[in-house]
């Protein structure tokens, strides 16, 4: 097994690396709180949360509270497993 | 991959982690003030017990008062400064991070406040101290996994403390004036110390 093969191609990303890391150590958190810790336009976030949506890492739920709407993100199983696997990798890269 | 994208993407990860799940905006300050509102609080009691005027439910009865302020005015000391240094970090005392630190911070301490008042009720005036440490040391143990780390050793400094209180009632004043008093100082120090 190569060095660069526990890598995924989805977490080449800031963004990406940036919403993994964060729904790792957190059950869910919304669109608001998300965009805060990341520091990003609500175009940006929508559209690195749509592609990993799309690989099924993370779960995206909307909802209303009262009359606002509301959208949270949470991590899926496989999505924890598949980033945990590219974390190892990482790791393993910085001790070569 | 360069190993500097590397060691800069884990700490990437790392910094994003403890943003969104630790509550890190605590004052140094608040620490070392509510220690010595302890230690106060302590001296007060200690000059009390020396008073051979007083029978024993005015002395509980005062003790109990002089506890409840130091709690209030630590508590809101603590409020106060940590609000300050939460808005230089562009951070909220009601962060959903915050209320989480303050929910499991909550747990052991109330749980520990109605043990205490119960323990009063029964006239279990040596237990007092001992449990007041214990429970608090276990409440700040587990409020750490919601902020600095570091908070763990004083909550375990708080939880030793009290178990040593066990044996030897007769100095609970002192036990108490150590863990509330002297080591909140400590730790106080040592954080700003870090900070710096």
């Amino acid at each position: 097994m190569g060095l660069l093969s526990g890598l995924h191609k989805a977490f080449d990303h800031r963004i990406r690396l940036g919403i993994m890391s964060i729904l790792m150590v957190n059950e869910s958190v919304d669109f608001v709180e998300m965009k805060k810790l990341l520091g990003v336009t609500d175009g940006n976030l929508a559209s690195h949360a749509k592609t990993l949506e799309n690989d099924m890492f993370i779960t995206v739920t909307k909802s209303f509270i009262g009359k606002k709407p509301n959208t949270r993100y949470s991590a899926t199983l496989l999505g924890k497993k598949q980033f945990k696997q590219h974390l190892d990798a990482l790791e393993k890269l910085m001790n070569t | 991959m360069h190993k500097d994208e590397v060691i800069k993407d884990i700490q990437e990860i790392k910094t994003l982690m403890n943003r969104s799940s630790r509550f890190l905006s605590l004052s140094g300050y608040s620490g070392i003030l509510a220690g010595v509102y302890a230690l106060v609080g302590g001296f007060v009691v200690l000059s009390i017990l020396q008073n051979k005027e007083l029978n024993t439910n005015k002395i509980i009865f005062l003790s109990l008062l002089i506890g409840i302020s130091v709690m209030c005015l630590s508590i809101s000391t603590s409020l106060l400064l940590n609000s300050r240094v939460a808005k230089k970090n562009n951070e909220n005392i009601w962060s959903p991070t915050a209320r989480r630190l303050m929910f499991h911070f909550s747990a052991p301490f109330v749980s520990g406040a109605l043990f205490v008042f119960v323990l009063l009720y029964h006239e279990y005036y040596e237990l007092l101290s001992p449990v007041m440490l214990v429970f608090y040391g276990l409440a700040v143990i587990n409020a750490s996994k919601f902020t600095f780390g570091s908070t763990q050793y004083l909550g375990i400094a708080c939880l030793l403390l009290g178990f040593f209180n066990l044996f030897v009632f007769e100095y609970g004043v002192f036990f108490w004036m150590l863990g509330f008093g002297f080591c909140h100082i400590v730790y106080g120090v040592l954080m700003l110390i870090n900070q710096k």
